[in-house]
């Protein structure tokens, strides 16, 4: 895709949040990054300068502001977050292609028998909702990332972005469970 | 965040409270800022976006890097690259905001899937292409048969309100002037002659 992207990375100040961050400013993306801390999340973006120059990111306070101007939303936050950070996005998220990287296995609630996925669907139903996980069952090189969702189109954009991230995207199957495995991206 | 797409759409076609939640469920809701593209020649339309607050252009560029601009998008307007999002092919034309913009977008299977089950929207898109017919035909008799000082003064009385807001030199563009001639048509005009 030549016109470029914006992607808005909630959460971009904790470990995950940092190292999509300075992975995705490698590709034809505008990252707006979000976080608790505003001074964090500066610190990130000039941590992705410093490494790229050219990269095209920002720290914006304003998370709702963020994901308004978002084509791609990225949840870098733990599942028990998830909620509180859905009803604060809710409105302006329809349709986009949100991204969970949440994993209920480090969170102290009960994993969801539906699976991320249709956790997050619910949370944000008129959303194309992807779950991307890093697969646990392979040391291969570079490292394989597990896709999981529903919507076809949001599956390919996804993908897209993964191999941007330098991982090898793999789409999981339709229908089965994305509960168990590790989100280390 | 959708007052003025439905407004619109009301206007063309008067919905009820519930088709209004049932259509809201399929727009994406888009901020751009100044300068920033909505689509760039080449990839693919996807969408066909109404304006709700700001200012856009669609336009192409020639051999010599000259930008023509092909339409200008102002609050209550729909854009987008119409063959493009239809026929799926490449586009020929750049979107690109002039000013900070809120936007409703639909998109192509969002448009389809609404088509198929919203009666209301299927006519609501027959009178929006309808339109858009109707203003390409009337620019085309305006740009083969009129004269430069007509041309202006023809966009000036259509669209007082986008003569006030986007640059001369885009307004030339728009419609087929050198921005030299068109200083040469506006001096004249002030002057009286």
């Amino acid at each position: 895709m030549i016109t470029k992207q914006t992607i808005t990375i909630v959460g971009a100040s904790g470990s995950m949040g940092t190292a999509i961050s300075s992975s995705l400013s490698r590709g034809n993306y505008r990252l707006l990054l979000c976080g608790s801390e505003l001074a964090e999340v500066q610190k990130v973006v000039d941590a992705v300068k410093y490494s790229i120059a050219a990269a095209e990111v920002e720290a914006l306070d304003c998370t709702l502001d963020a994901c308004w101007e978002a084509d791609i939303i990225v949840l870098a936050v733990p599942f028990a977050e998830m909620q509180e950070v859905a009803d604060r996005i809710r409105e302006v998220v329809n349709q986009k292609v949100v991204i969970s990287l949440a994993n209920p296995l480090d969170d102290a609630t009960d994993t969801p028998a539906t699976g991320v996925v249709a956790e997050l669907q619910k949370l944000l139903p008129y959303t194309k909702a992807v779950r991307v996980s890093a697969n646990p069952f392979t040391d291969a090189k570079p490292k394989e990332v597990i896709i999981a969702g529903d919507d076809e189109e949001a599956l390919e954009t996804v993908s897209e972005l993964v191999s941007t991230a330098g991982f090898r995207p793999v789409v999981a199957d339709a229908g089965a469970p994305d509960t168990a495995s590790e989100p280390e991206v | 965040m959708y007052e003025l797409f439905f407004e619109e759409f009301n206007k063309k076609v008067p919905i009820t409270a519930e088709e209004q939640e049932q259509i809201k469920h399929y727009l994406t809701p888009k901020k751009l800022r100044r300068k920033q593209y909505l689509l760039q020649e080449g990839d693919v339309c996807k969408f066909i976006a109404f304006v709700e607050k700001g200012a856009l252009r669609a336009y192409s560029v020639d051999e010599n890097f000259t930008e023509n601009i092909i339409q200008f998008g102002l609050e209550g307007w729909t854009i987008s690259d119409l063959y493009s999002f239809l026929t799926e092919e490449p586009a020929v034309y750049n979107i690109d905001a002039l000013e900070d913009s809120e936007l409703v977008l639909i998109s192509k299977s969002a448009h389809e899937e609404m088509l198929q089950t919203i009666p209301k929207y299927e006519t609501y898109t027959r009178l929006n292409i309808t339109g858009a017919y109707l203003a390409m035909q009337r620019r085309i008799t305006t740009i083969i048969s009129s004269t430069a000082e007509e041309r202006y003064q023809d966009f000036i009385n259509l669209y007082p309100h986008i003569a006030q807001r986007v640059p001369q030199h885009m307004i030339a563009s728009y419609i087929g002037l050198t921005p030299e001639t068109l200083s040469r048509i506006r001096k004249k005009l002030s002057s009286g002659k």
